[in-house]
């Protein structure tokens, strides 16, 4: 099992298997990337390590969000996938870059390595995050995104360890109905009067719309 | 199914290596043999399924062949045969896995059958998100065509979901996982230069 600590807005389930993969999703600002660091920081308190993969934020940033939450950075790794002259070294060797979201390959060896050096730290409970799904969806087919998706929740379960990725879900967009079926655990947030409201949805748990307060 | 043994093509310059390799192999596959890169080139088609590639051969090397073998769209898994351990760079060069000369009967059949089990599972994701693409864009079309398709679809969709969770596929071990996110972006990259624009 891996414990969320509260980590969803909801409150519950307050842990899950381990191999599962949780997608948040929700409109813009609606703090779809809270959730997503607060679910990888509350494994720090259990000795667990991190990968984030980011589309999004820069490496700097990521880190700052798992220091905020009291994270270990000893066991934080990167993998910095921005498109747009992003790339280059970045000096540390937790923090890898790949030039574009479409560089699966890239990404792939990337994270497989940062794994690699937690495991050699002794860190085989790993939580992985990717930030976000919504940005794949810009460089790629949705079809080749879900498959991507698949395959990565795949690889989790395999090895137990927890994923968590943040998706984007404006009006229209119908990424959450193709690549959210990837995941096991949907985490939906949606705006409501002046605030934002969440459930939870998985197999054979679905929990009725909550307010967030924050 | 037992007339559609899967072939694999071995590729080495010494002869007395894809004879081993034929001798142990023959048994369960269809056996290609090139004994230089130019021979790889002219053996290969639409059937052959597993490449086993020496990297260092006189003329054209191991690399050239996988190089152009990718260009022409071959999306066979090849293995790279060589002396040395050269871990997850394999897979930046396009290569799916390695082997390690010399390899054992045991080894080599592992290896291939792993590259096949990875094949199965690409092929059946790709059916599987056809599908799915197909349940999305249902509701722009009429009533109550769209209700027959959906009952179709939805058992397809089941069908093949149990298909994808029935495949040996490796997705635990690093190279295995790699050379299936590999594939996916390379027939992804072959998809765009089919000249399908995205909407």
């Amino acid at each position: 099992m891996y414990d969320l600590d509260g980590a969803l807005p909801t409150g519950e389930p307050t842990a899950v298997d381990a191999g599962s993969s949780i997608v948040v999703a929700g409109p813009a600002f609606s703090g779809q990337e809270d959730v997503l660091f607060d679910v990888l920081a509350a494994g720090d308190d259990h000795g667990e390590g991190a990968v984030v993969v980011t589309t999004d934020r820069s490496a700097r940033k990521v880190q700052q969000a798992y220091r905020d939450r009291g994270g270990d950075e000893e066991r934080l790794y990167v993998v910095d996938a921005r498109g747009g002259g992003a790339g280059g070294n970045s000096g540390s060797r937790r923090v890898q870059t790949v030039s574009s979201p479409a560089d699966l390959t890239g990404i792939g060896i990337r994270l497989v390595q940062a794994l690699r050096a937690l495991e050699s730290q002794g860190v085989d409970r790993v939580r992985i995050a990717v930030h976000s799904v919504s940005t794949f969806v810009q460089y790629l087919d949705e079809t080749v995104v879900f498959q991507f998706f698949h395959t990565l929740t795949g690889r989790v379960q395999a090895t137990d360890q927890l994923l968590v990725a943040s998706l984007t879900d404006g009006p229209g967009d119908r990424t959450l109905d193709t690549v959210g079926s990837a995941f096991d655990v949907l985490v939906q947030i949606r705006e409501q009067g002046d605030g934002f409201e969440a459930r939870v949805a998985q197999e054979t748990l679905r929990l009725p719309w909550t307010p967030i307060t924050r | 199914v037992t007339d559609s043994r899967p072939t694999v093509l071995v590729v080495d310059d010494e002869t007395a290596v894809t004879r081993a390799y034929s001798r142990m192999l023959a048994d369960r596959y269809e056996v290609r043999v090139a004994n230089d890169g130019d021979a790889a080139l002219d053996l290969l088609d639409e059937t052959v399924e597993v490449v086993l590639l020496d990297r260092m051969m006189p003329g054209r090397s191991g690399d050239e062949v996988l190089a152009t073998l990718r260009e022409r769209g071959f999306d066979c898994g090849v293995a790279m045969v060589t002396a040395v351990e050269p871990e997850l760079d394999v897979v930046e060069m396009g290569f799916d896995t390695y082997l390690q000369k010399p390899p054992s009967r045991e080894r080599l059949v592992e290896t291939i059958e792993a590259l096949l089990a990875r094949r199965d599972y690409t092929d059946e994701l790709r059916a599987y998100t056809a599908d799915l693409e197909k349940l999305a864009v249902l509701p722009d079309r009429e009533e109550a065509d769209a209700a027959t398709a959906r009952a179709q679809l939805t058992e397809s969709l089941s069908e093949r979901r149990e298909r994808l969770a029935g495949t040996d596929v490796d997705l635990g071990d690093d190279l295995g996982f790699l050379s299936v996110v590999s594939q996916i972006e390379r027939r992804a990259d072959g998809a765009g230069a089919d000249g399908g624009s995205s909407a």
